[in-house]
């Protein structure tokens, strides 16, 4: 799927904005706050980043156990495997 | 699926009508920045006092009890901000049909020079073209194009020519008009 707005749908657009003769725009009126918005939306944004990159870090664990390790484990108490 | 990269559109400039080759880009601080050397001194107003303690206010309805995750695009031309959208990608359901998500507008502002209320000449197409971004988002996302959005006093007859349902004022958003694009599920499974 692409986003596209080609020049006959722009002129389409602006035509409508004439005729309809308001401002679009929508939510409260930040005024000369708008900044702030800004600033809130990009922190929550770049923390979702972080938390998104560091799950890409992640390394690959890789466990080997013998036999006799998966039984021994099976066997032991339940405090014993949770520590 | 993340935000979306640079998109081309096109806007139209006013006092000509030549069309102009624009940037629809990812929110980023270049866009606070363009704000607070450009936009803010236009917008500035004898109200300004009144202006802080809406802020203040306006932080609680809005963004401190916000749901869902956030989305910020911008329209850049000639090197500046045209206008710039943020919209919430979860946690906003159809008014219409409950079961269904959709895409929510939390704000939506174009650069003061675009604004017909200022008798300005910029650009045209700029806020229609960011709305049409947003549906785009919906569809994308598997909400099957629907978007909800709350009007400031003054867009409502925007939002009725768009083809948006009126949802009435909501006392929860200052009295704002609610207006929803929905249409009927395609077929069944095309969304969550």
């Amino acid at each position: 799927m692409k986003f596209e707005i080609t020049e006959a749908e722009a002129r389409e657009m602006a035509k409508f904005e004439e005729e309809v003769d308001c401002d679009v725009s929508a939510g409260p009126d930040w005024g000369i706050h708008f900044d702030k918005v800004i600033d809130f939306v990009l922190e929550q944004t770049s923390s979702n980043t972080v938390m998104d990159s560091e799950e890409c870090k992640l390394p690959d664990l890789k466990i080997s156990l013998s036999s006799s390790q998966i039984s021994d484990l099976a066997n032991a108490p339940k405090q014993h495997r949770e520590n | 699926m993340n935000q979306q990269n640079n998109i081309e559109v096109q806007l139209i400039r006013a006092v000509d009508g030549t069309s102009m080759t624009a940037q629809l880009v990812p929110l980023a601080a270049k866009h606070s920045a363009d704000f607070n050397q450009s936009w803010r001194e236009q917008l500035i107003t004898s109200t300004n006092e009144d202006q802080y303690w809406d802020w203040e206010r306006k932080q609680q309805i809005y963004l401190s009890s916000a749901i869902g995750a956030f989305e910020g695009y911008a329209i850049e031309c000639e090197q500046i901000t045209q206008g710039m959208m943020i919209i919430q990608t979860s946690g906003h359901r159809s008014q219409i049909d409950p079961e269904r998500r959709l895409v929510y507008v939390h704000s939506l502002a174009t650069a003061p020079w675009n604004r017909l209320n200022t008798g300005s000449d910029g650009f045209r197409a700029v806020g229609r073209t960011l709305l049409q971004f947003a549906r785009f988002r919906s569809e994308e996302l598997g909400c099957g194009g629907l978007v909800g959005v709350h009007s400031l006093l003054g867009a409502e007859e925007f939002y009725l020519r768009m083809g948006m349902i009126d949802g009435g004022v909501d006392a929860e958003k200052e009295n704002l008009r609610y207006f929803e694009w929905y249409r009927r599920r395609l077929f069944q499974g095309e969304e969550d």
